[in-house]
């Protein structure tokens, strides 16, 4: 890429005590992509982002914002949303709201904006204690929206959310992405970030295990799902075959795994020159879940 | 700065708590300098007798220019019910975590901490004004000859109130940040003010334990005299002593400067 990145972050290491919370994490984030950041709990995602946004101070390493080193200035710039929504409870949505529109230097008027694109509005007077979590949730990237920030980060935005909540931040999240925005998404919902990612980069133990794009990461290799009336000799043909890698029977189906993408009718042609004909053959997209896990698994074994 | 005060303005003007507490500080204080002759003359003097033989000379605690002198020394009996507001509203900042969202929302940790010593030199500008209105209709009230020299005369009393207020709040500004809790904080402050430093002091020399920081703060307004004293012989400094000054306004500088380094390092 040309653009230069929005952000760099160059061996960031952070120990709490005798752990070492991150380890020397690398990373670059260029306009417009949608990062997941991914690791099991522990894994150094808020240390990073609480970095990156001032709260935590590294032992060692450096990052810069839009080719700038840190500053409070920048983080003006920076729409934000940290783990749990931090306001005064004693205050209204809108009066917590005025506090931070005046820390960065927006107009007051921006205010009822974003409380209308979170769908606080009619809630706007009411005290933060009131709310229920997911209203929390929704004043927290109110907040983040304000100042007309270029980059948002999203420390999981749906902890502790029901159902109904999730698809609800997951929904405006997809809205705000939509704009254009550099947002860099940490989170635990693997289909969360699949649904709504480009990015992606896993953590565990505070290291880097893999970066790169969401579309990279599901075409590495390809599944297959298929059944037909002799499993045994369908399972037998497909072995014979190059491009097979592997194959398993799963639930009254055979899954089989493919070093390249082969298309199905291919496939079809293939087994029915064998004399096998299939009753199901379907292209079983690999989720994100799936790759992550295998990677941690790889990285124990 | 005027950024930095409207910030905190937002968050404590709307707070029922800040009220609450703010005006039972005024109604007490103003209640205190308006009761204060008549409670003591009932309560002390009653003791030693009306018929006593030895003639109690009549005397008004509001007569200009003593009124500064004695309403400062009687206000400042109250400065730890400032330093509590202090405590509570600077620790609150950290236990609802608000002070992550400020930073993170583009506020510098050196600004958080700017707007709180600004809080503290609001806080002690207003406390310095509830003493001067009440105790300057008093005097108006009951000097009998009045000449504007004679008003004014000790009116340096107030400022030096102001830098007592302004010590201690840093002092209550500096447990704060560095405590974190609120109860933790608040017992502290208490505990330091009410009996530990009072058990340093004791096994120190007097010219050293001056050097404490409630002391000097203390120090700085003298017990004012009254008739009954002069009576025995006892004599309060009836001005304020340089030495008291500059050792109350280090510690102010020690605090606020540790509650910069404080933040400069620490995870928030």
């Amino acid at each position: 890429m040309t653009t230069p990145p929005v952000l760099s972050i160059n061996n960031l290491t952070k120990y709490y005590g005798k752990l070492k919370a991150l380890d020397n994490l690398s990373l670059e984030v260029f306009p417009g992509e949608i990062l997941g950041f991914l690791g099991p709990n522990g894994s150094g995602k808020t240390t990073t982002l609480g970095i990156l946004l001032g709260i935590l101070k590294a032992d060692s390493g450096t990052f810069s914002w839009f080719g700038n080193p840190p500053s409070h200035e920048q983080r003006k710039k920076i729409g934000a949303l940290l783990e749990t929504p931090l306001f005064y409870p004693y205050l209204s949505g809108y009066d917590n709201l005025k506090i931070i529109a005046t820390i960065k230097d927006a107009p007051l008027s921006e205010i009822d904006e974003v409380l209308h694109i979170v769908g606080l509005e009619e809630r706007r007077g009411s005290k933060f204690k009131t709310y229920s979590l997911g209203m929390k949730q929704r004043l927290a990237i109110a907040a983040a929206l304000l100042g007309k920030p270029e980059v948002m980060i999203l420390d999981e935005p749906t902890n502790g959310l029901d159902p109904t909540g999730i698809v609800e931040i997951r929904d405006l999240i997809v809205k705000i992405a939509k704009r254009g925005m550099t947002i860099v998404l940490a989170s635990h919902l693997l289909d969360e970030v699949e649904k709504i990612c480009t990015h992606v980069v896993v953590l565990e133990k505070g290291k880097k295990l893999h970066a790169g794009s969401v579309s990279e990461v599901l075409r590495s290799s390809v599944t297959i799902e298929l059944a037909a009336y002799d499993m045994e000799a369908l399972q037998q043909a497909l072995e014979e075959e190059a491009f097979v890698v592997a194959t398993r029977p799963e639930a009254g189906l055979l899954i089989v795994e493919l070093n390249r993408k082969v298309e199905t009718s291919e496939i079809n042609r293939l087994l029915t020159n064998k004399g096998i004909y299939v009753s199901h053959l379907a292209l079983r997209k690999k989720s994100l879940e799936n790759y992550f896990l295998e990677l941690l698994t790889e990285q124990h074994a | 700065m005027l950024r930095l005060i409207k910030i905190d303005f937002y968050k404590y003007s709307k707070s029922r708590t800040f009220w609450v507490l703010f005006i039972t500080y005024l109604v007490t204080m103003t209640a205190s300098i308006v009761g204060i002759e008549q409670f003591l003359n009932s309560t002390m003097l009653s003791k030693v007798g009306n018929d006593s033989a030895i003639p109690i000379p009549k005397f008004s605690f509001y007569a200009f220019p003593y009124v500064w002198h004695n309403m400062a020394y009687l206000a400042g009996m109250f400065k730890i019910f400032l330093a509590l507001i202090i405590v509570f509203f600077v620790s609150n900042e950290f236990s609802y975590r608000t002070l992550r969202q400020n930073v993170m929302n583009g506020m510098s940790r050196n600004q958080f901490v700017w707007s709180k010593v600004l809080f503290v030199v609001l806080l002690s500008l207003a406390a310095t004004l509830i003493l001067f209105f009440p105790s300057l209709i008093m005097g108006l009230i009951k000097t009998k000859e009045l000449t504007s020299e004679i008003i004014t005369r000790k009116l340096f009393f107030l400022p030096a109130y102001f830098l007592e207020l302004m010590a201690f709040g840093s002092f209550a500004l500096f447990i704060a940040f560095l405590l974190r809790r609120s109860a933790l904080a608040i017992g502290l402050l208490a505990f330091y003010y009410f009996i530990l430093e009072k058990i340093i002091a004791y096994y120190l020399p007097d010219n050293i334990a001056a050097f404490l920081p409630v002391k000097a703060m203390g120090n700085m307004i003298d017990v004012p005299n009254s008739a009954l004293m002069k009576l025995f012989g006892v004599n309060f400094r009836e001005y304020v002593a340089t030495q008291d000054i500059l050792v109350s306004s280090a510690w102010m500088i020690i605090f606020v400067a540790a509650v910069f380094l404080l933040m400069r390092k620490r995870d928030i």
